[in-house]
């Protein structure tokens, strides 16, 4: 039984852990684990569980749908649009969302014959691109005001899996339904000394109010330990993410660009970590960036 | 039609909540998961629309579950906790020692996000039952779990008194 002296029980604990106590009986739990050394790590570990599980299995829920399932809820009629799975793809891809499979099951034949012409298509943009990403980065460069260095060399392997990841969160963790986070605030500093704990190395958020408002971070797995996804309100009603995590590749001198199903992320090296911009508009994306890189440089300038 | 789409919407969701619970680990992890993931949509498509989206989410998680102890039970080659272990590592290793009953508890509430009246209708236990699984697996993971921190900080992780073992 339960120490007489004890006056939380474990029942607590766990619902403390699990966001079901009120806030005026959790600040009577979180003051009184305050003392308790003992029970206050317990509850640290449980958290860290949560962390863990929810890093290893978030990955399933951002994979395509098995096209066998996909066809079990589209319905015995449905002709399969060809979707190509996120992650599959090193170029450019196209996932064609559930919703819209459903959809042409729906609709004309004439309708069904144009997206099966478009699924054909997009695939086969995605294929001549992997060729040609230095055509789609030229456009990029050609379109900014200050005519951005793009370097093709630095399109690594890793740099593309960073990138892969960003779009993933976004689509995850920007959009409707998303997931909670894991630490919902505004407070910059506190993002990033979370941020810090979590991926073990020292981040800094620079200022970028008034353009960028932080809501909060979600943690996602990365390369070699785990990343943050910080969401960031831009006044606009879609939101814009940056993924922050360790990167395998050098700093970059210039941004790099990825598209998929109407998503975007700008990417950046600096000091060893990359930072991918995501959202929906990629010319507001790249301002974002810039502003990014700009203070972060000023932060490390300040540092030296 | 709607419905439709509420599943469809639920889909990826269900497939990671498959995953982690049939956790074989092995080449047919995913397929069975994603079997379980089919029939529990089949089953849905089949029982009509005449819920709304908050009740059809826990509806097909409720099914989920029962599917799967339907085929631990039917499935001769495994019994229910006793799972092929050795290429398992990681956190897929520490949920293998969690017994099928707890795991269910912790991924609802700690993967799916559930909260703790919603886990408990979707599982049809007392919110003590559930609270008394989830302690439990949590125990067993942080055997696992805790044992790969350092020393220092594993300092104060002792088990809570009242669950240490007495001769």
């Amino acid at each position: 039984m339960r120490n007489p002296d004890r006056t939380i029980s474990d029942a607590e604990l766990n619902a403390l852990v699990d966001g079901e106590l009120l806030a005026e009986r959790r600040a009577q739990v979180e003051s009184w684990l305050a003392t308790e050394p003992e029970a206050a790590a317990r509850v640290e570990s449980w958290r860290r569980q949560n962390e863990i599980l929810r890093a290893a299995f978030s990955r399933v829920a951002l994979e395509a749908v098995p096209q066998a399932l996909a066809l079990a809820i589209a319905g015995p009629k449905e002709k399969p649009v060809r979707a190509v799975p996120l992650g599959q793809a090193e170029a450019p891809i196209h996932v064609a969302p559930l919703r819209q499979v459903t959809r042409v099951g729906r609709s004309r034949d004439d309708q069904q014959r144009r997206m099966i012409v478009f699924a054909v298509v997009a695939f086969l943009t995605g294929g001549l691109a992997t060729l040609g990403v230095a055509g789609m980065l030229g456009v990029m460069g050609s379109r900014t005001p200050q005519s951005i260095p793009i370097s093709v060399a630095t399109l690594s392997t890793s740099g593309q899996s960073f990138a892969r990841r960003a779009l993933e969160a976004q689509a995850a963790f920007a959009e409707q339904d998303a997931p909670p986070l894991d630490l919902a605030s505004r407070d910059r500093s506190a993002i990033a000394s979370f941020l810090s704990q979590h991926l073990h190395v020292s981040v800094a958020l620079p200022v970028l109010e008034p353009t960028l408002r932080p809501l909060g971070v979600r943690l996602t797995p990365g390369e070699g330990g785990l990343s943050g996804f910080i969401l960031y309100d831009d006044g606009t009603s879609a939101r814009t993410g940056v993924l922050v995590g360790r990167s395998g590749s050098p700093d970059t001198t210039g941004f790099m660009t990825r598209e998929s199903s109407g998503r975007s992320v700008v990417w950046f090296v600096a000091g060893g970590l990359g930072y991918g911009m995501t959202g929906a508009n990629r010319d507001r994306l790249i301002d974002h960036a810039l502003l990014l890189r700009e203070r972060l440089n000023a932060t490390h300038g300040r540092r030296d | 039609m709607g419905h439709r789409e509420d599943i469809a919407r639920l889909i990826p969701a269900l497939r990671r909540f498959a995953h982690a619970l049939v956790l074989h680990d092995d080449a047919r992890t995913g397929d069975v998961a994603d079997d379980l993931v089919q029939r529990c949509v089949a089953a849905a498509l089949r029982a009509g629309t005449q819920t709304s989206p908050d009740s059809l989410r826990l509806w097909l998680y409720a099914t989920l579950v029962n599917l799967n102890h339907a085929r631990l039970r039917t499935d001769a080659t495994l019994s229910r906790n006793a799972v092929p272990q050795p290429r398992s590592q990681g956190v897929t290793q520490s949920l293998l020692d969690v017994s099928v009953e707890d795991r269910e508890a912790l991924l609802l509430v700690v993967l799916e996000g559930f909260t703790y009246v919603q886990a408990s209708e979707i599982l049809g236990l007392t919110r003590a039952t559930l609270l008394c699984r989830l302690a439990r697996a949590r125990i067993v993971l942080g055997q696992h779990l805790d044992a790969a921190l350092p020393f220092e900080a594993r300092r104060h992780l002792r088990q809570p008194t009242h669950l240490r073992l007495v001769k």
